[in-house]
């Protein structure tokens, strides 16, 4: 077999025991990899009800065929557990270097199980998985941690998957970070690891991935090293992520005040091109992708900021910034290096602010429960210390630290109003009234609102290189971001089954070979060596995203757990979009609709003729109905 | 008799964003001179960018349609479209 190393590792930590599975072929070709291992092992392994921060929950990180083998994009790996933040299908992918470096080191995927009774990290050195103490990187920053792993291993290219105190005091959206500057984000799956008592996974591996034809994925390889600075993600090499956003304010999508606006006028202050004319130091990449999207940032004076812990991407600018009203770019830079230090998810953490920050507003929360902070919208101090608060668990940090749901409950009085998340996640930085599949994405999504296996319509709206990869899946024509009617739904739904194939291969869609089916089609087939087509794909996507609903439904989620904040159904009252907002019955029809494309009943729950369609007949007698 | 130079009565400042970038090669940003006001339909025709692959066209932080006349000095913004995520 290609591309795979046929083998799964397992660490128990109750029993400090190591195990291989070696699953054959047919799981393999099955499965695919990434989410899609995740959502097999999270439905084969993980009863209902279980506590995800208890010791059965599991820890699964996954690589995908592709992972390892020299073409760009290929070097992320996916995490999952059942998240402690919505009680249902976690999941996040991660970039960097840690996940070529797992399957260099002989295994497709780790599969973490138990709670040890005292810190420990993993380290996997080729054939030998060692669990190792941890007492002494307990509470330290991330930083600080990988540099004493790197010291006591003595490895010279070890590459680990970590947690900081923001995970170690389960706050419930804590992330894990790839090499300090990679992040899982979603999910709360820093969590997770926390609960185990896990600090850290170290890697190092020296073995090549095999792939059956090298010369044609080369080709590929090849093509996007010659064309990736000709391309629509051209920008990226130069500002980032943070590309788009004075063009999502222009068109009213940029998250602002706690998403009651959709355009911030300290946009320029906080954009891409200010950053790397001011704070920018230097851009790093992943493995074997020659783009270098990510930022390193320095601050020195007020907010000092190391470059160590990289620089914010769009998603933080947007988080920390504009929906938090703050224009002051050394704010943001510093509640980012707060955030991968302590590893945070800084989606989940701005969200959380700007929600205190209108309850503040509104009298829902005063200086005595904030302990002395003036939370008013634009107050970047007290941004900075609201973050280090909810790491540490100090005050009013504690109770933010359960999510934005769970805060909104115990605040009460009718605090619920403006806590913006699906399922408990805070809702990513693009608002949903301009782009209104995306919003229909969030409400559906199993993981909670999330903003890549999704669909962004102002990419689609007009024919172009983006809508020409969706119009060989299939996708007749160009359609407006206002548009929620079933031409709509099937857009997103060939999108999102698209997505959660690429997330199945765990590659990164920035990178614009991911978009285009027939290069990928080449380069699969040139690692598996599997003669396959796109239509096998489309199936693979459809039941990675069948078997996460599976998993929520037997968690007892139904259609009204699918479903967006009320602000969303309220039009803006200025600006290009004014009297804009999602229309309820639209989005209701819209769901329903989705639901019968993708063979789910009239509550999501896939049915049993969909579950054999896709080779899931063992997930039949899980469903209740 | 002395050749004058030739002073253009309409200039420009352009910067184009996103996935319009690969239509500027290294430079996002350039003067643009005509003789006369442009639209921003005509602009685009100048720059030799497609009117499909623009989202989104500001001036001043505004955003403005196909059939605007800059004023000569303002800034131009051409966004391409957004995908994000």
């Amino acid at each position: 077999m290609y591309g795979y190393t046929g083998k799964i590792l397992r660490v128990n930590l109750s029993e400090r025991s190591v195990s291989v599975d070696e699953p054959d072929e047919r799981f393999y070709r099955t499965y695919w990899g990434g989410s899609g291992f995740i959502a097999y092992f999270l439905l084969k392994e993980v009863a209902p009800g279980i506590d995800p921060l208890g010791p059965e929950n599991r820890l699964i990180f996954a690589t995908g065929p592709v992972t390892g083998v020299s073409v760009a994009g290929s070097g992320r790996n996916s995490i999952g557990a059942k998240s402690p933040l919505t009680n249902a299908f976690g999941e996040s992918e991660v970039g960097g270097y840690w996940g070529a470096e797992l399957k260099r080191a002989g295994y497709d995927a780790l599969i973490v199980e138990g709670q040890a009774s005292s810190p420990v990290y993993i380290l996997i050195d080729a054939d030998k998985v060692s669990i190792l103490p941890a007492d002494h990187l307990w509470g330290k920053l991330t930083g600080e941690a990988q540099r004493l792993i790197e010291a006591e291993t003595g490895l010279a290219r070890v590459r680990t998957a970590m947690i900081g105190p923001g995970g170690e005091r389960l706050v419930r959206y804590a992330c894990i970070a790839n090499d300090l500057t990679h992040f899982a984000g979603r999910c709360g799956l820093g969590a997770v690891m926390g609960s185990k008592r896990l600090k850290a996974v170290a890697v190092t591996g020296g073995r090549a991935a095999e792939v059956a034809d090298r010369q044609r994925v080369m080709e590929q390889a090849k093509w996007f090293a010659e064309n990736y600075d000709k391309s629509v993600f051209s920008y990226l090499v130069d500002l980032g992520t943070a590309a788009d956003i004075r063009a999502l304010s222009i068109m009213q999508g940029l998250p602002t005040h706690n998403f009651q606006k959709g355009s911030f006028k300290g946009t320029p202050q906080i954009s891409g091109e200010t950053m790397r004319d001011t704070i920018l130091v230097s851009s790093h990449n992943c493995f074997a992708c020659p783009v270098s999207c990510k930022r390193n940032v320095e601050v020195r004076g007020d907010f000092e900021v190391n470059p160590i812990y990289g620089g914010p991407e769009y998603e933080t600018l947007a988080s920390f910034g504009s929906n938090c009203g703050v224009s002051d770019l050394r704010v943001i830079a510093k509640c980012n290096e707060l955030c991968s230090s302590y590893t945070l998810d800084s989606i989940s953490t701005g969200t959380v602010i700007s929600f205190a920050m209108e309850c503040f507003e509104h009298g829902l929360l005063a200086e005595e429960d904030t302990g002395g902070l003036r939370l008013h919208f634009g107050n970047g101090d007290a941004v900075v210390r609201l973050v280090e608060m909810i790491a540490n668990r100090v005050g009013l940090g504690d109770l933010l630290a359960e999510g934005v749901r769970a805060a909104a409950d115990r605040i009460g009085g009718g605090a619920d109003r403006y806590a913006m998340h699906v399922k408990g996640q805070g809702i990513p930085m693009h608002g949903p009234r301009l782009k209104q599949g995306l919003g229909l994405g969030y409400a559906v999504s199993p993981t909670g609102a999330e903003h890549i296996t999704n669909l962004h319509d102002t990419g689609y709206m007009r024919p172009g290189p983006l809508f020409d990869a969706l119009h060989s899946l299939g996708i007749p024509e160009p359609l407006p971001p206002s548009n929620l009617a079933p031409e709509k739904v099937r857009m997103y739904k060939h999108q999102l089954t698209w997505r959660y194939f690429i997330n199945c291969l765990v590659m990164c869609s920035h990178v614009v070979l991911t978009r285009f089916p027939d290069r990928i089609l080449e380069i699969v087939e040139g690692v598996t060596g599997w003669k396959t087509t796109v239509y096998e794909f489309m199936q693979a996507g459809r039941r990675c995203a069948t078997m996460a609903r599976a998993f929520n439904v037997r968690e007892g989620l139904r259609r009204k757990d699918d479903w967006l904040p009320e602000r969303f159904f309220t039009p803006f009252t200025e600006g290009p979009l004014r009297g804009v907002a999602i229309d309820r019955d639209r989005l209701h029809s819209a769901i329903g609709c989705y639901y019968g494309m993708m063979g789910w009943d009239e509550q999501g729950i896939p049915t049993e003729a969909t579950l054999h369609d896709l080779d899931l007949g063992w997930v039949v007698d899980q469903v209740p109905r | 008799m002395e050749d004058l130079p030739v002073r253009l009565a309409f200039s420009l400042t352009v910067t184009v964003y996103g996935a319009l970038r690969r239509y500027c090669g290294a430079n996002p940003t350039r003067t643009l001179e005509f003789d006369s006001p442009q639209s921003v339909l005509e602009i685009l025709r100048h720059l030799g960018i497609p009117r499909d692959e623009v989202a989104a066209v500001s001036v001043a932080d505004a955003l403005v349609g196909d059939d605007f006349i800059p004023s000569s000095g303002e800034q131009v913004r051409l966004h391409g479209l957004v995908d994000g995520g």
